[in-house]
């Protein structure tokens, strides 16, 4: 078992997002988390990645309880992927640098081959300004692979591109997770992207069902 | 990769670095001139005092040199002391000269005159006056000078290196007295080096009960005047940087909150908080050493300037010792790295997700 959310609840302002969620995932599992606007996707993915503490309940990723975690920084670092809709990259730092802006030492002699696998080393020394929507969330894609994690977190990856540029970036995900064993949980509005993952769960106003 | 990192950054954010950096460079430039300057005027005085003579009489309890008052009858008497190798005599005043409204005027005994060193003319006799080659130059009348509703004749153009002396106007200690209604402001003791000054000091001090006799050390290390300079100075100076920290942080503080969004990426990426705080800090103390380089310069400039501007008669200068540099280059330090520190340690006390979404 690679995560698992028990009795999650949420509340911001006095708005309950999150209405005691349970979600198991295992290890090498792709999930998809579908679910409109508002639903609570985002919420549920930042708990289970560590970036925002619930108000109520508990999750234990990769043998860890969250709570106990000291160096969160650290964990996240060593065992998490991110990859936003937004791409959020640093305008003001290279790809290369975007993508080895938290790296680990040891894992800096693995991204030229990285590069090359996601078809991005010609954009090495560009800004993300200077490219396409499409290459930013490849980039992204890199960051989030850069530290070699256990767990990637996908929060509506493709939300920001066209159905061919959607495809291609998912596809990809699936094809890098599949080949380094890496766990991925997705949050997503297009069914049919969702329908690539291993499991897929439906959010609905703060509460979660498998989807059938 | 840090400062490379920290390079790009204030590139990228190059407006409110600006406003940062010109906040600095008023703000340490205020804090040289006004230092420099206080610092010059007691160092001016200081010196004069300090090439006079080895020991200082003057009035008892006053809180000024401008109001002292001994009587030179106690000149003989001193000289007779053993060890005694010479006594002075110089009153110190001020008064409006031409369009110049204000004129330090010294009134000395003949054995100073060696003191001023002669450009043109010489030493002057009853009714003359030497001046010093920075008021000589704005004088319109160069022939003869109003000094409180007498006429003096100039007899002569000295130079010195003090600038309070070299924008004042020499005269005999009689004409002075004469002006001023004393006898003289202090006396200068100079004394064999081989003799114990407490104890001449202790002799003198039994001629008259009227008078206060110290060290010239003792008398600037605790000349009331110069502590009031440096005390003015000091809290001038202090407000200057409480105003430097104050928009160094606001600056700072709208930096951050426009950034929040990369910090929040950062966290959620796994970089600590300590080294977002270092980058930050970081761009802070780059934009510091920089502003204070620029702030240096302008300082040496602005000082040259001020030296130079005949209105000031040369009474206005100063000079950036290596101390004060240390100084105020540690103040600099202290004011980015609090500026920078504040806010950005307020903004990654929240979580990730948080910084992502208020950066939106």
């Amino acid at each position: 078992m690679m995560i698992e959310a028990k009795a999650l609840t949420h509340i911001y302002g006095s708005d309950e997002v999150l209405h005691a969620v349970n979600l198991l995932v295992q290890e090498g599992e792709f999930v998809a988390i579908v679910g409109e606007s508002g639903s609570g996707k985002t919420t549920l993915l930042s708990i289970l990645s560590t970036l925002l503490t619930p108000t109520q309940g508990s999750v234990e990723i990769i043998g860890n309880k969250t709570k106990r975690i000291k160096k969160i920084d650290d964990f996240r670092r060593k065992n998490i992927g991110f990859i936003f809709q937004f791409h959020y990259l640093i305008n003001y730092l290279t790809v290369y640098e975007n993508i080895t802006l938290a790296i680990d030492k040891e894992n800096k002699t693995a991204v030229p081959m990285l590069l090359k696998e996601l078809g991005i080393e010609a954009l090495r020394e560009r800004y993300p300004y200077e490219i396409s929507g499409g290459q930013r969330q490849r980039v992204a894609i890199a960051r989030a692979l850069a530290n070699h994690p256990k767990v990637i977190f996908a929060d509506e990856p493709t939300g920001n591109l066209d159905s061919k540029n959607s495809n291609n970036v998912f596809a990809l995900l699936k094809e890098m997770a599949k080949k380094n064993n890496i766990t991925v949980v997705v949050a997503t509005h297009d069914l049919q992207q969702a329908k690539n993952a291993d499991t897929i769960y439906e959010m609905n106003d703060g509460h979660i069902s498998n989807y059938n | 990769m840090l400062l490379a990192t920290v390079l790009k950054a204030i590139r990228a954010n190059r407006v409110k670095t600006a406003l940062i950096y010109i906040s600095l460079v008023v703000t340490i430039s205020a804090i040289f001139l006004i230092s420099a300057i206080s610092h010059g005027v007691i160092s001016m005085y200081s010196n004069i005092l300090q090439s006079s003579g080895d020991i200082i009489v003057t009035q008892k309890n006053i809180s000024d040199t401008f109001f002292s008052n001994v009587d030179t009858q106690l000149m003989p008497k001193i000289e007779k002391i053993a060890g005694v190798k010479r006594v002075s005599a110089i009153i110190v005043g001020a008064s409006p000269v031409e369009v110049l409204p204000i004129v330090a005027i010294y009134g000395v005994s003949k054995n100073l005159y060696p003191r001023y060193k002669l450009q043109l003319g010489e030493y002057p006799k009853k009714g003359e006056v030497l001046v010093g080659a920075s008021i000589y130059k704005a004088l319109t009348n160069k022939k003869e000078l109003h000094i409180a509703n007498k006429s003096f004749v100039l007899s002569g153009v000295f130079h010195s290196e003090i600038g309070f002396e070299n924008g004042g106007v020499v005269m005999n200690l009689e004409d002075a007295g004469a002006i001023f209604n004393k006898s003289a402001s202090m006396l200068y003791v100079n004394i064999n080096l081989a003799q114990n000054a407490q104890t001449i000091m202790k002799e003198i001090t039994q001629l008259d009960t009227n008078i206060a006799v110290k060290s010239t050390k003792d008398f600037v290390n605790h000349y009331n005047q110069f502590k009031i300079i440096s005390s003015s100075s000091l809290l001038v100076s202090l407000i200057a940087f409480i105003m430097g920290l104050i928009a160094i942080g606001s600056i700072m503080s709208i930096t951050v909150l426009q950034r929040k969004d990369e910090f929040g990426i950062m966290k959620a990426l796994g970089i600590s908080s300590v080294k977002i705080t270092s980058l930050i800090v970081l761009e802070g103390i780059v934009t510091g050493v920089f502003a204070f380089v620029s702030a240096y310069i302008v300082s040496i400039i602005a000082l040259e300037l001020i030296k130079n501007i005949a209105k000031f008669q040369g009474y206005v200068s100063g000079t950036i010792d290596a101390q004060l540099a240390v100084s105020v280059f540690i103040a600099t330090m202290v004011m980015t790295v609090l500026g920078s520190l504040i806010p950005v340690y307020t903004a990654l006390k929240v979580d990730p997700v948080t910084l992502i979404q208020r950066g939106n």
